[in-house]
């Protein structure tokens, strides 16, 4: 059985460098890192939800590139700016890249930035993968240079931070920054990052409260209910998520794959 | 802590802050369907040139290319023939084609509903607080509606519960409320698509473990090429609204 695997993994590999000797400059997808999975606390939990579990999962090392994710517009034409209906993404959608479809003057190796939720869902998906949920992904974000547990690790809170206010206002090539306990690189210093459970952002239990949540988290009042106030990070990444909806498109948000 | 910490924190937030700026102004942070963005779209089209145009049944704004298909489909609706598969807006939620389950078993998928209006709720089965108030207030929406137009709308109730609720327990669940019918439909579909519709529709939804989620209460009516012309959040809220959009889109 052990055999039989490795022999289809060495095919899989065989199969895989032919093809890419057939068509040339066909970016692979990201290598995935295995996560043990474990407990995480969100910044803004539900009542009843303090600590929540996450199974083990496969991650992305790096964010998806420019050239990758050209590769799956190329294959999948619907998603080609001015193809793509607006319920799906906003006007910004892909707005950094050539006219003509191509890249034009961006670099390939970037993290691709005005994506839409949409997209960057139906790109894993077509890799037979999906979105981080936000526990998955703020599970692999605290982890430090040396231990899964950041928060253990002298000086995390403010390396997180400094990554995170120090960003490039056109991100650079992934791979070359921050490396974590995992081996999961460049989670701060680049760029924003989609999650699947968009819109689960909600700092109340109450279903039956009225009115819009998302204020109420981003406006003053809703961090009283932070499970840790000095995460500043932390803090921003869930005012910005939840600030986000759906197509919105934007020049600092990206993504990474999971499965 | 420490205070270069906080300044750096501070500094970062004015980066946020567009999305800061919505505190108070309600609505402005979330783009979702809202009616207001809807006519907002409806605005762009007039002044990109296209003129403004009532279609057949009177309220419904759309630039001239689009105006006819509407008004056939409306025709062909009320004469029962197969609906022409022309474009749909862009902003309609019908371009999310994939195909979900019904309580009687049968695939189903959004595009079908072209042609009729229609009025989405997200629920789930087992939560017993907010959901049955959200399907009563579905209820009260088709009540109020003339009697003629009632069976004319279509009305999707899809669940957060993608495990839980399956097609028997959807069903179950529709006729011990009566609503096991024709215009009804209850969905289940994936987690992607689940997500995907309440990403469409602004509704957040949290799944939280035990069975049960945290949402937000939402019912949206859309027109008949499923663009959004209201949304109603909260629970007891005024059916009137929505039954108003649902006038205006026939």
């Amino acid at each position: 059985m052990t055999r039989l695997a490795a022999t289809l993994l060495a095919l899989a590999a065989l199969a895989a460098l032919s093809g890419a000797g057939a068509e040339a400059a066909e970016p692979a997808p990201s290598a995935m890192v295995q996560v043990p999975g474990g407990e995480v606390a969100l910044l803004f939990p539900v009542e009843g939800e303090d600590l929540v579990t996450v199974a083990p999962f496969a991650i992305d090392a790096t964010p998806v590139t420019n050239a990758q994710f050209l590769a799956f517009v190329r294959a999948h034409p619907e998603w080609a700016r001015g193809a793509v209906p607006r319920v799906f993404a906003g006007e910004a959608y892909l707005a950094h890249w050539g006219e003509d479809g191509g890249l034009g003057t961006a670099d390939p190796d970037a993290p691709v930035t005005n994506v839409s939720w949409f997209a960057a869902a139906a790109y894993c998906e077509a890799r037979g993968a999906r979105l981080p949920t936000e526990a998955e992904w703020e599970l692999v974000a605290r982890a430090g240079e040396r231990l899964t547990d950041g928060y253990l690790e002298p000086g995390y809170r403010e390396r997180v931070l400094a990554l995170v206010t120090g960003r490039a206002a056109v991100p650079g090539p992934v791979g070359r920054g921050e490396v974590n306990a995992y081996g999961v690189r460049d989670m701060h210093g680049l760029v924003w990052e989609w999650v699947f459970d968009v819109g689960a952002a909600m700092n109340t239990a109450d279903s039956r409260a009225v009115g819009d949540r998302r204020l109420l988290l981003l406006c003053g009042g809703g961090s009283t209910g932070a499970s840790d106030t000095s995460d500043y990070a932390a803090f921003l990444r869930y005012a910005f998520r939840s600030g986000l909806s759906g197509d919105y498109a934007g020049g600092g948000l990206g993504f990474r794959c999971a499965s | 802590m420490p205070r270069t910490l906080r300044a750096l924190a501070l500094a970062a937030l004015a980066a946020l802050a567009p999305l800061l700026a919505a505190c108070g102004e309600e609505g402005a942070a979330a783009p979702a369907p809202t009616e207001d963005r809807v006519l907002a779209v409806h605005g762009a089209h007039a002044g990109t040139g296209g003129a403004h145009a009532a279609s057949a049944h009177g309220a419904y704004a759309a630039p001239v290319s689009a105006r006819a298909e509407v008004a056939s489909a409306a025709h062909h609706a009320v004469h029962g023939e197969a609906l022409p598969a022309g474009e749909l807006p862009g902003t309609s939620l019908f371009h999310l084609a994939s195909a979900w389950t019904d309580h009687r078993g049968r695939s189903f998928a959004l595009p079908e509903l072209r042609g009729r209006p229609s009025v989405f709720v997200m629920f789930y089965g087992d939560c017993t607080t907010a959901c049955p108030l959200l399907v009563k207030a579905a209820q009260d929406i088709e009540a109020a509606l003339p009697e003629d137009l009632r069976e004319e709308v279509g009305f999707v109730m899809v669940t957060f519960a993608t495990e839980a609720d399956t097609p028997e327990k959807l069903r179950a669940y529709a006729a011990a409320k009566g609503l096991d019918r024709e215009n009804w439909r209850w969905l289940v579909g994936s987690p992607l698509q689940t997500r995907q519709l309440a990403a469409l529709l602004g509704v957040q939804y949290r799944d939280l473990g035990n069975g049960m989620f945290a949402h937000s209460n939402v019912v949206t009516v859309l027109d008949r090429e499923g663009v959004p012309l209201a949304r109603i959040e909260g629970l007891g809220a005024d059916p009137g609204p929505a039954v108003g959009a649902l006038l205006r889109a026939f």
